[in-house]
């Protein structure tokens, strides 16, 4: 039986141990003695109580006739008994048992019949248990579950579908997969997909029928068209397929994007603030290849006031942030600009609000962070001037016993 | 001759103390130098000092299974306001397990002041949700007795009440996306609500799949805090009498 410790301060450097609070033993703390302040220490640490239930993860389990899985847990992190119990609804109850096994291991074993049981959702659970001391003042116990559901489906066809197409560039193909998953204990004898494409305007551009397949009971397929996008603009473009599975229907929609060798501007610093101040833009890559030599610069009033960092790369349809600091001089207001951003051997200019605020705490943030860098450059300078220093040195006296030991040698 | 003698033998002292003299300078500014970098680089606050990298040819098959762990730890697993009294003069003494105590007037007599409540801390590698159960006399008519004695809880992210007792660091984020309680019982957060033997969820709700007790280590715990109102007319217990027992149970509920 674990035993739970209660400690209770009471005056004159006292502490009372209580063990299922009746008293166990009592005694005084002398500071001087060794003991006493070990016994003070565990004393003062707080009681802590914790449990731990441990296994690899099974996830929604599907019901199939004749199933059998098997899998280990194990429970730690407590020197209290514990108790592990097995919930199981009704329904499963005779196919689903845990096993006590060896060093605090137990293992679950789900053993499915080998007819159909009704369809629905059923749940159960391991949970380990601290066994609750019998009578603690305002004391606490922990509990472990994990919660697991087993899906058992119908006879009648039923699917879940996911329709996907890749970005892709200006006058490519794009690929579309159609991904059919079984949810019956039925076969389907014929699933296929119409796949309409649409426009920015929601205008039907074309229509594509996919490849058509049996689906065997609980298995999952993938049903495939290609578009040819020649002739149409970039920008991003919306599909819908309709699967029909054995005269039934289901609708799933996807966008993709036909890109070009451009960079669009997602978003910039809409403030800047007197004195010393950060700008950033925000730039997304609209080629589905790497965009190289990526910059910025910003004007405001026709004047260059920064140019940013150039990045070496920036990876397909993914964004970036190109920053920089500059030294804003301009009065409080409003200010028509401009963000010539720059890639591979293009251009593109945007223009932009800016607006001129007041310095506040964002300065000094700043000026730290100049502060910093120029530290740290001083004590790189230091550890070089001093390895330099420590190099000539050993080279030096290197030198000096050898010119010694040949100057002996001589004579 | 003998004067050529002594004339090498004085060059060897010198030469030698010429040595012996450089190799101490060499040695002060290597240790002057060294620790005035340091110095400079450690006020920096910055961890990066010297690094290496190491790189291996070999080749082979690794496999890596990890298991998950639903864990749970209560890093303060009792509350005891110890023994005492109400003073015959007020009407109750008031005490709350995050240090208020004679909120409502100076009556508490002999009662220990406690600071922390129940601090819950997802310690696994996997969210879950948590209920709270309590069992033994969890009303507050059970539990104190007398006219209008109150028995309460309220939940509270670690980040906030900030209890440095957390198995990991001390949250910087608030747990459970500082949403407290289900549904029915929805916005626990710095709600006293009174203590039940009913199970109530304080973080997310296991059938729903909705496990929002996180276990990223700046935002995996928090607080219960216990308000009690004793009042002064409440009748004597003696000292861990079953009268003034109540358990509270927090179970942490995971998908398998």
């Amino acid at each position: 039986m674990a035993v739970q410790l209660v400690v209770q301060y009471l005056p004159f450097q006292q502490y009372r141990v209580v063990k299922n609070k009746k008293t166990f033993f009592f005694f005084k703390l002398k500071m001087k003695n060794k003991f006493s302040t070990i016994i003070l220490i565990l004393l003062l640490l707080p009681l802590v109580s914790a449990l731990s239930l441990q296994g690899n993860l099974l996830g929604t389990i599907i019901y199939e006739p004749g199933k059998y899985i098997e899998n280990l847990y194990h429970v730690s992190g407590t020197d209290k008994d514990y108790v592990v119990e097995l919930n199981v609804e009704e329904e499963l109850q005779e196919f689903i048992k845990l096993v006590e096994e060896e060093n605090d291991g137990y293992r679950l074993e789900i053993d499915f019949p080998d007819y159909y049981i009704p369809v629905g959702r059923y749940s159960f659970s391991i949970k380990a248990k601290e066994v609750a001391p019998p009578d603690s003042a305002m004391g606490s116990t922990v509990e472990v579950s994990k919660l697991f559901f087993v899906e058992v489906y119908s006879y009648d066809k039923e699917i879940l579908t996911k329709l996907s197409a890749e970005n892709v560039n200006l006058n490519q193909p794009v690929d579309f997969n159609v991904h059919v998953e079984s949810r019956t204990y039925s076969d389907i004898e014929n699933v296929k997909a119409v796949v309409t494409i649409f426009d920015q305007d929601n205008q039907s551009i074309t229509t594509l029928q996919t490849t058509q397949e049996r689906l065997p009971k609980l298995t999952s397929t993938n049903l495939q068209t290609t578009f040819d996008t020649a002739g149409l603009k970039a920008g991003v473009y919306n599909a819908q397929a309709v699967v029909n599975y054995d005269g039934k229907e289901k609708i799933a929609e996807t966008s993709f994007r036909l890109g070009s060798m451009n960079l669009i501007l997602k978003d910039y610093s809409k403030e800047l603030t007197q004195g010393f101040s950060d700008f950033s833009v925000v730039v997304e890559n609209d080629w589905g290849e790497n965009v190289k030599n990526v910059y910025a610069k910003l004007f405001v009033e026709g004047q260059q006031m920064l140019q940013t960092p150039t990045l070496d790369i920036i990876e397909p349809w993914q964004e970036a942030k190109l920053q920089g600091i500059t030294k804003v001089d301009l009065p409080l207001g409003e200010y028509q600009g401009m963000i010539k951003l720059f890639f591979q051997d293009k251009q593109k200019e945007e223009k932009i609000m800016i607006k001129v605020v007041e310095a506040k705490e964002k300065n000094s943030d700043l000026e730290d962070k100049l502060a910093k860098e120029k530290k740290t450059q001083g004590a790189t300078v230091m550890l070089i001037l001093t390895i330099s220093l420590v190099v000539i040195l050993i080279v030096s006296l290197g030198w000096l016993f050898f010119h010694k030991g040949r100057k002996q040698d001589d004579f | 001759m003998v004067r050529r003698e002594k004339k090498e033998s004085i060059s060897r002292d010198i030469s030698n103390k010429t040595i012996m003299t450089i190799l101490a300078v060499a040695l002060i500014v290597t240790v002057m130098g060294t620790l005035v970098s340091v110095s400079k680089l450690s006020s920096l606050g910055t961890t990066q000092l010297l690094s290496g990298a190491a790189t291996s040819s070999a080749s082979g098959t690794s496999y890596i299974n990890i298991t998950s762990a639903t864990s749970i730890t209560n890093d303060i697993s009792t509350i005891d306001f110890g023994q005492g009294y109400v003073n015959s003069s007020g009407t109750n003494c008031s005490m709350v397990s995050d240090g208020h105590v004679n909120d409502t007037g100076a009556n508490c007599m002999g009662f220990s002041n406690v600071s922390s409540g129940f601090l819950i801390e997802n310690t696994g590698n996997v969210n879950v949700s948590v209920n709270m159960t309590c069992s033994g006399n969890c009303t507050a008519a059970q539990f104190i007795g007398g006219t209008s004695p109150k028995f309460k809880f309220t939940v509270r992210p670690n980040s906030g009440r900030a209890i440095n007792s957390e198995m990991g660091t001390l949250d910087s984020s608030a747990s459970c996306n500082n949403l407290f309680g289900v549904a029915s019982y929805a916005g626990l957060n710095n709600l006293w609500t009174d203590v039940t033997t009913t199970s109530i969820g304080l973080c997310g709700e296991d059938y729903a799949g909705n496990y929002t007790m996180d276990f990223t280590d700046s935002q995996d715990a928090f607080v219960v805090d216990i308000n009690v109102s004793i009042p002064v007319d409440a009748p004597a217990t003696s000292y861990g009498g079953a009268a003034s027992s109540a358990v509270f149970t927090f179970s942490a509920v995971s998908g398998g």
